[in-house]
């Protein structure tokens, strides 16, 4: 996820806020302090809030806790009172039959071409996203090898992984790795550290905890930290600080006529 | 066409190789990971990464090869360092953040179409005192929260919704 700290630094979008205040929500322990922030999470975006309500119910599945339960339901009423007295539900009813129709179209083995073509990237920019595998990697360890509520979310967040891979081959315009991509990536950072214990623990460690370490740092260096006009990167649709720098270049990026502003 | 494209084939081969790794490598022996230790605080390192890209900047007028080598052995040295958790974290946003803050300081940062959008957002909200009573209006946000934060920091601080938006994305990186 690291690679993305700059990115949502540089572009503060409705999903980050979303995602932040729902997991400070899950931190928080008094029940009075966490409703205002539940509901700040669901009015900041409704595809983060069915996440959330997904992995609160996984959560609970797994623990059976009351905290958990009340959350669960909090949430739940928020999130159905907002849906319904609001446009919210027509924009969420589509979202949810892309991620359907994703899957099926996987299934009779169909690309659907919707919308938007995507922009070609070169291969290289597939590093950037090697955070990712470190990420899923240690993911896979926790599902595998870990203990109590940490292998549920493990699972539910590499499952929505997996769906994110599939929708953004299969169906790019949906996109996907931004509405489950994003959330289950962050909690699975926060399993991370527990991911590198198992392998600590369990493995070969002294290599290969620094095999993924230099991984992500080079994934991370690649994708969000090269200025405009460095000989390393022409690229300015991967996730690095070298996009339309200003209103007027968004606008000609649009016509893909890229000409970095010189503000020198 | 192609379902899955050279990018998505990489990553997913990437990812398996290494998930496969991590499945078949013998048990370890139970020794302690490798620690790297500084003969300096662990503090001076974002100080090193921002003096190394400004001398970058000031010599080729943009960042190079020395930055990107430094940033990443800098964060490398962090994650392997024996300090407490909490002080690497820190360290390590300190090293993110003064790069960030070194970029801004020369290219107003990169926005995609939905941080423009939240940002004129906010703009009209302040013009029109009301959030949902201006022309960018978005059926998946009947309650704009983002555009509404912008607005109150502007507000409050006074600074441009542009330059509101930076300091919330600086403030959440913190």
């Amino acid at each position: 996820m690291a690679p993305l700290a700059v990115m949502w630094a540089a572009g503060y979008i409705p999903q980050v806020y979303s995602l932040t205040v729902f997991l400070t929500a899950f931190l928080v322990g008094s029940a009075l302090l966490r409703i205002p922030l539940l509901a700040a999470g669901v009015f900041g975006h409704g595809g983060v809030a069915t996440w959330m309500m997904l992995t609160t119910a996984a959560l609970w599945i797994s623990k059976r806790g009351r905290e958990t339960a009340a959350m669960l339901l909090n949430l739940i009423i928020i999130f159905a009172a907002y849906a319904i007295y609001t446009s919210l539900l027509y924009a969420l009813s589509d979202a949810y039959n892309s991620v359907v129709e994703t899957v099926l179209a996987l299934l009779r083995g169909e690309k659907i071409l919707a919308a938007t073509a995507p922009v070609s990237a070169p291969p290289t920019s597939s590093l950037g996203n090697l955070a990712l595998s470190v990420l899923a990697v240690s993911g896979l360890l926790v599902f595998l090898h870990g203990r109590g509520p940490a292998r549920a979310l493990a699972f539910l967040s590499g499952i929505f992984l997996v769906i994110a891979y599939i929708g953004a081959s299969v169906f790019p315009a949906a996109d996907l790795t931004r509405y489950l991509g994003l959330p289950s990536a962050s909690m699975l950072v926060v399993w991370a550290p527990y991911g590198f214990q198992l392998i600590e623990r369990k493995r070969l460690e002294r290599f290969y905890y620094i095999v993924l370490i230099v991984v992500a740092i080079t994934g991370f260096v690649y994708s969000g930290v090269f200025a405009p006009r460095n000989p390393y990167t022409g690229n300015p649709y991967t996730f690095s600080l070298s996009g339309p720098v200003s209103y007027d270049e968004l606008i000609f990026s649009m016509f893909r006529v890229f000409s970095p502003m010189a503000l020198l | 066409m192609n379902h899955i494209s050279m990018n998505l084939l990489l990553f997913a081969e990437i990812t398996i190789s290494l998930a496969l790794i991590a499945l078949l490598l013998p048990p370890g022996n139970g020794t302690r990971p490798v620690i790297v230790r500084l003969p300096v605080s662990l503090w001076a390192l974002p100080v090193a990464v921002y003096v190394i890209a400004e001398a970058e900047i000031i010599l080729f007028k943009h960042t190079g090869l020395g930055y990107v080598i430094a940033l990443s052995l800098a964060l490398l040295i962090t994650a392997l360092a024996d300090e407490k958790p909490a002080k690497k974290v820190a360290v390590a946003t300190a090293i993110v953040g003064a790069s960030l803050v070194q970029l801004y300081t020369l290219y107003v940062p990169s926005f995609g179409n939905d941080t423009w959008r939240d940002i004129i957002w906010a703009a009209q909200a302040l013009q029109a005192g009301h959030v949902t009573e201006t022309a960018v209006r978005h059926s998946a946000y009947p309650f704009p929260m983002v555009p509404l934060e912008y607005a109150l920091m502007s507000l409050m601080s006074g600074l441009d919704p542009v330059w509101a938006s930076v300091v919330t994305g600086l403030l959440y990186l913190v």
